[in-house]
């Protein structure tokens, strides 16, 4: 739709105009601000959750996740894209010098911020999930969606 | 990422005075960088989509009302248009 408002609008003398082809999704995705009614999962989602690199030792990252009060720990690259999350019961377990990388759990499901929160709490409650991780559209971590703070 | 053509638009002369302007792609970081500077963002969908959710100080123009109601944006600044893609 974008690309014929353009033409049009360049037919009727306005210059120059500029295509944002990739349009308010990918906008939302990248979790920017917005005006309007939606409820989106990015406005329910914890910020400023404990990070951790692979690198980081299990009782480095097991004090960071118990001074938080809730998890995972995300494990993050130097870029802030999500590697991985690392969960209390693998951190108590492992050995304290241990790598966070080494016990940390790959396959963690994703999210973007654009979602509509309300779809999204009604997708984990048939799966039984009480938490999500919210990834901007190319990987880096924006925080935890809890259903909990939805419901409340 | 992929960018959509060059950053400036293309002029392309045809016969004199038939010469026309290519609207060009652009980018998120652009975009910032643009509205920054004074150019107007214009979401081209159903008013209701509009009310939804929209960039920040974007007007709306519904492509079926754009002939109409082009008449509000100014002439003298950069327009940029958008819609939703569902990639």
């Amino acid at each position: 739709m974008s690309p014929r408002a353009a033409w049009r609008l360049e037919a009727a003398g306005f210059g120059p105009v500029r295509d944002y082809a990739a349009g308010k999704a990918d906008w939302l995705a990248a979790d920017l601000p917005f005006q309007g009614t939606a409820e989106l999962a990015g406005m329910f989602t914890r910020r400023g959750v404990a990070t951790v690199r692979e690198h980081t030792t299990a009782a480095e990252a097991l004090r960071l996740h118990d001074a938080q009060g809730f998890g995972p720990v995300m494990v993050v690259n130097q870029a802030g894209v999500v590697m991985g999350a690392a969960h209390q019961d693998q951190l108590t377990s492992a050995d304290k010098e241990t790598e966070v990388g080494t016990v940390m759990r790959f396959g963690v499901s994703t999210v973007r911020p654009s979602g509509d929160a309300a779809a999204l709490v009604h997708r984990m409650g048939h799966r039984g999930v009480t938490r999500v991780v919210v990834t901007r559209s190319e990987g880096t971590l924006v925080g935890l969606f809890f259903a909990a703070d939805m419901i409340r | 990422m992929i960018r959509q053509g060059p950053a400036q638009p293309v002029r392309r002369a045809g016969k004199p005075g038939l010469e026309i302007t290519i609207p060009t792609g652009i980018e998120r970081d652009e975009l910032q960088e643009l509205t920054g500077q004074g150019a107007q963002l214009v979401e081209v969908l159903p008013a209701d989509e509009y009310d939804w959710a929209h960039l920040p100080g974007a007007v709306n123009l519904p492509l079926k009302e754009l002939d109409a109601r082009a008449s509000q944006l100014d002439r003298s600044r950069p327009v940029i248009v958008y819609c939703h893609d569902w990639y």
